[in-house]
């Protein structure tokens, strides 16, 4: 009985499965496009767990295709892309809302007197 | 003697045999049919009215307790995210022009979003695909949008 080989497909005792992280991933890269919110911080926590999700069951599908449903890979896949161009917009948001502050300390600090003199709103 | 018909006779089954007369439904616990159409178009006409003010209260408060952009209150400029609730509110409202002004990516957002859910859901044969090109859509618009802003100088709060 132990000897017998794991047999997977779709007619076999094993049926594939769905990979446990495909919905969770999906779902986090959607997420992460909302990237303006907090100055960017929950698109780059949300893109980064999903690309994590993604790269690990990524690894789990390659090892073993057979015992996993393709549907949930495609779903997998679009996670990954979708965290992806979630990361960038966000970590862009990110960098952008950095350097302002960097801009708007390095003009304070130059001439902190007349910092707030020269104000034009 | 002259008896004032309200106070005299309650309504109720025990008057219906003395009041059954032709103008006397008023105090029947049975009142002809037409009567009873016109109380229950009063009824829905009221709810519908209630509803309608109930949701217009609600934009009314919603729009004076929108979220506020750390990026918009503390360094007075606008995020690529700035402007979205008050385009979902605009939506809301029924200015579909208003929304497209304030945030141009708000349709394609929600878009994603309900397909995602309905995917998620029901399983779609080319739905990973659909949702991956919607998100690189929304994306490009809300850069496009962004960059268009920091060129016509519309960025400064």
């Amino acid at each position: 009985m132990e000897n017998q080989p794991l047999q997977t497909g779709p007619l076999s005792p094993n049926p594939p499965t769905a990979l446990p992280n495909a919905t969770a991933s999906l779902v986090l890269g959607i997420i992460s496009i909302v990237a303006c919110f907090c100055w960017g911080l929950p698109g780059v926590v949300c893109g980064i767990i999903g690309l994590v999700l993604a790269g690990r069951d990524r690894k789990l599908y390659m090892s073993n295709p057979d015992a996993y449903t393709l549907a949930s890979y495609k779903n997998l896949q679009a996670g990954r892309t979708c965290a992806i161009v979630g990361l960038c917009l966000s970590s862009l948001t990110l960098i952008t809302i950095i350097v302002r502050i960097i801009m708007v300390g390095t003009a304070f600090l130059t001439n902190p007197q007349d910092f707030f003199h020269n104000m034009n709103y | 003697m002259h008896f004032n018909r309200q106070t005299q006779f309650p309504a109720g089954p025990v008057c219906q045999g003395l009041l059954a007369g032709k103008n006397n439904w008023k105090n029947s616990a049975v009142v002809p049919g037409i009567v009873y159409l016109g109380r229950r178009i009063y009824a829905m006409f009221t709810a519908v009215i209630f509803l309608i003010s109930f949701y217009s209260r609600s934009l009314q408060w919603l729009n004076a307790h929108l979220l506020t952009c750390p990026s918009r209150k503390f360094l007075h400029l606008e995020c690529p995210g700035c402007g979205f609730q008050r385009s979902v509110l605009a939506l809301l409202a029924g200015d579909w022009a208003g929304s497209f002004r304030l945030y141009p990516a708000t349709l394609p957002l929600l878009a994603l979003w309900a397909y995602a859910i309905a995917h998620l859901r029901f399983q779609f044969n080319q739905g990973a695909r659909v949702i991956k090109y919607l998100q690189l859509f929304a994306a490009i618009v809300i850069l496009a949008f962004y960059i268009y802003k920091v060129v016509n100088n519309k960025l400064i709060v």
